[in-house]
């Protein structure tokens, strides 16, 4: 017999979220619902993965896997939803009134969500709307700084400078709340989709003095780059004009050195923000090579086709892999891309920075 | 820049790396492999290797065994071959007032700088009853290993026999057990394990007990008189190498003091010594191929620019040409013809090959720079 909505619900609303994900990795707490750790789904040091007990849901803001208990159970234990039902305690009967009042809930939860989307959706377009061209502005230091001033050149039409922009972070290591933690100067990417449409903004909080990037208390949960809005199937763009082949890239810096260093001009540069972004999500996910307690996608695309919609008329796309993450991931995120670009009969290269390197750093020769 | 299937293809390794518990390497891996061939000392004792250094009694095995550990413990040259510079752990289980004269003698006949990173252990291991002596050694080899300003790269057991108490030789069984316990030390501690047998009482058979012994070992060092008393140094066997060599040295009596009733304390060191071994002078077979062209090259070397050898390089009164002077006198002779600049190093191979085989076979002599014609005049 079928699932009914409710029933799934019932059955999720047995468990904690963070207790459930909790049990595999170490969750902290970072607000009133909602816990931060280390992605139990990718390596990395710090942590981008963020599961909320209110909303019943995770995401990993490093590789894109997102999803309620349900999912994480197929998709870290490898359960089918049968299975993944019955260690959550199973399947039980739900009255009327339960029904109605979960439904309710969860369509509240929902309106939430879409609410919130919207007013950081708008708060990002405010976001970028403050910003200048970056030719003769500040930023210009930091990209000297960085050793890509010549990006400018580029157009960047996908690049803007705040002079000062609120930073919201924690106080503290166990602070809750967001709070203002001051006002840098910032460089703004647009996420956009292939029509134009801003559905996010990367930002690049910088020093007061532009020369590098913001040094903000307690580093471990407060990052100089953070996003606002959404930034799935986005992209931020670099060069201007149409053009057949794009190089894509993790984070606008590296793409762009990749562009100096290359020199590769009949290439259109965009940045897809984060490699779970370029690759699309996985459809299952595999035990990782060499790190216990990790995981790496499965290589198989199933018949999905790119998260990110290119500009019409793209034939040719290089994936540009930054060497400094880990190599399983990476290499296993940019197969899944590959093949999907290729599904829709693009020619596909790869580029890797040396290992232990991205574009940037190769530019400057570190 | 490369394709997309060429990427998937070179990612197989790093996203499906494939899983081993008995250290698997693929055939490209292998091939792209370095090459780490490094000696501690060249050409006769690989690193981290299971070294067996044998021979009958009073062919000096002791006596060579400090001369090798100090040579590696200073980095200098053991009989004209590059060493490797390491700490050494002397595992001296025979003749504990021995190691004191040993050590005497070769202080004061060669004069080693102080503070050399070599330690002599005096209670002897016992590798034979379980592993928890082997296991002992390893924390204190580490731990004496900070001690000493170069990391420990050579382990000698002196003897095999005395690591092995209440054993028996003849015994694959407990030499099997003891060959693992070397292992075990070689593996944690990453040095050379080299220990010092006996021959058994008919020489001519090797070293004695348990074939196993062979069989383990990566380098054999066979010690042999001859009736003057020349002792004959010839490197057996190397697993994966078929370089083997041969040198021979004496033993110089040193005296290091005398007693008021006119008796001499005194101990041995060795002297390198670069005299033909006479039995085998007798069955050397007539030199062929390359070899006898770099032997007349360097005849002809020593009429054209040879000059009288100070008594500290050569045998009184003889004659001998800088190496380059040689090596230039088989370029012209046809040594190898080659053609181009870029077969320098093709050239440089095969005549230092003709070099240490030549040597090896006592047909010439080489200290420092000079090369000689050692069966000039004979």
């Amino acid at each position: 017999m079928p699932y009914h909505k409710a029933e799934i619900e019932a059955v999720k609303s047995r468990t904690l979220l963070s207790s459930l994900i909790g049990g595999v990795v170490r969750l902290k707490k970072s607000g009133r619902s909602t816990f931060t750790g280390l992605c139990p789904f990718h390596a990395e040091k710090t942590p981008s993965f963020k599961c909320d007990d209110a909303t019943g849901l995770y995401h990993c803001f490093g590789c894109g896997v997102s999803g309620d208990h349900i999912d994480f159970l197929r998709q870290y234990l490898g359960l089918s939803f049968d299975e993944a039902i019955e260690r959550l305690g199973g399947r039980r009967p739900v009255t009327q009134a339960e029904e109605r009042r979960i439904m309710e809930q969860r369509e509240r939860l929902d309106e939430d969500r879409k609410a919130k989307e919207l007013s950081d959706r708008e708060k990002a377009l405010k976001v970028w709307d403050a910003g200048k061209q970056l030719h003769g502005t500040d930023a210009v230091r930091y990209f000297k700084a960085r050793a890509i001033e010549h990006a400018l050149d580029f157009g960047l039409p996908g690049l803007r400078f705040v002079p000062s922009l609120a930073y919201y972070g924690y106080k503290g290591e166990d602070a809750e709340d967001l709070e203002v933690l001051g006002h840098f100067p910032a460089i703004v990417g647009k996420i956009q989709l292939a029509d134009g449409t801003l559905i996010g903004v990367h930002r690049t909080y910088l020093k007061p003095d532009c020369t590098a990037k913001a040094e903000l208390p307690v580093p471990k949960r407060n990052k100089p780059r953070k996003i606002l809005g959404t930034l799935d199937g986005g992209f931020i763009q670099l060069t201007h004009g149409h053009d057949q082949a794009y190089a894509i890239g993790e984070g606008w810096e590296t793409t762009v050195s990749w562009g100096l260093l290359e020199r590769a001009y009949e290439y259109g540069l965009i940045a897809g923000v984060t490699l779970g972004n370029i690759a699309g999500k996985p459809l299952a996910w595999e035990e990782h090579p060499t790190i216990p307690e990790r995981r790496v996608p499965s290589l198989d695309p199933g018949d999905i086709g790119p998260l990110i919609e290119l500009p019409r008329g793209t034939r040719t796309i290089a994936l540009l892999g930054d060497g400094d993450s880990d190599p399983a991931f990476t290499h296993a995120q940019l197969i899944l891309a590959g093949k999907r670009f290729s599904r829709i009969g693009l020619d596909v290269y790869v580029d890797m920075a040396a290992p232990g390197k991205d574009w940037n750093d190769v530019v400057r020769g570190v | 820049m490369i394709p997309f299937s060429d990427f998937v293809a070179s990612s197989r390794k790093i996203v499906k790396p494939f899983k081993t518990n008995f250290d698997a390497i693929d055939f490209d891996s292998l091939a792209d492999a370095r090459l780490d061939e490094r000696w501690l000392v060249d050409g006769v004792i690989p690193n981290g290797s299971f070294c067996i250094l044998y021979g009958p009694p009073g062919t000096g095995k002791s006596f060579l065994v400090l001369d090798l550990a100090v040579a590696i413990a200073t980095g200098g040259t053991w009989f004209g071959r590059r060493t490797e510079p390491c700490g050494v752990i002397m595992g001296s289980f025979e003749g504990k007032g021995g190691l004191i004269k040993r050590i005497r003698a070769y202080v004061q006949e060669k004069r080693p700088p102080t503070g050399i990173p070599l330690m002599a252990l005096r209670r002897p291991v016992n590798l034979l009853t379980g592993t928890d002596d082997a296991n002992r050694l390893i924390d204190e080899c580490r731990s004496l290993g900070e001690a000493m300003t170069l990391k420990p790269g050579l382990l000698v057991l002196d003897t095999f026999a005395r690591v092995m108490p209440g054993g028996n030789e003849n015994s694959s069984e407990h030499v099997g057990l003891v060959i693992e316990r070397v292992d075990l030390l070689q593996k944690a501690l990453g040095v050379t394990v080299l220990a010092v047998h006996h021959t058994g009482k008919d020489g001519a058979r090797g070293a004695r007990g348990s074939s196993l012994i062979l069989g383990a070992a990566d380098t054999m060092i066979e010690l042999g008189r001859d009736e003057t008393r020349l002792i004959s140094v010839k490197v057996k066997k190397q697993k994966d190498e078929a370089d083997e060599g041969a040198f021979a040295f004496r033993l110089k009596r040193v005296v290091l003091e005398t007693m008021p009733d006119g008796r001499e304390v005194s101990s041995c060191v060795v002297t390198e010594s670069d005299e033909v071994e006479r039995n085998r002078a007798q069955r050397r077979a007539a030199l062929r191929g390359p070899a006898k062209i770099a032997y007349q090259c360097l005849q002809q070397a020593i009429l054209d620019h040879g000059q009288v050898l100070s008594e500290a390089i050569a045998p009184r009164g003889m004659k001998g040409v800088a190496g380059a002077k040689w090596r230039e006198s088989c370029r012209r002779g046809g040594l190898l013809m080659i053609e181009k600049d870029q077969d320098e190093a093709e050239f440089d191979r095969l005549f230092k090959k003709m070099a240490q085989q030549l040597r090896a076979q006592s047909w010439i002599g080489i200290k420092d720079t000079w090369v000689w014609d050692a069966r000039a005049g004979s």
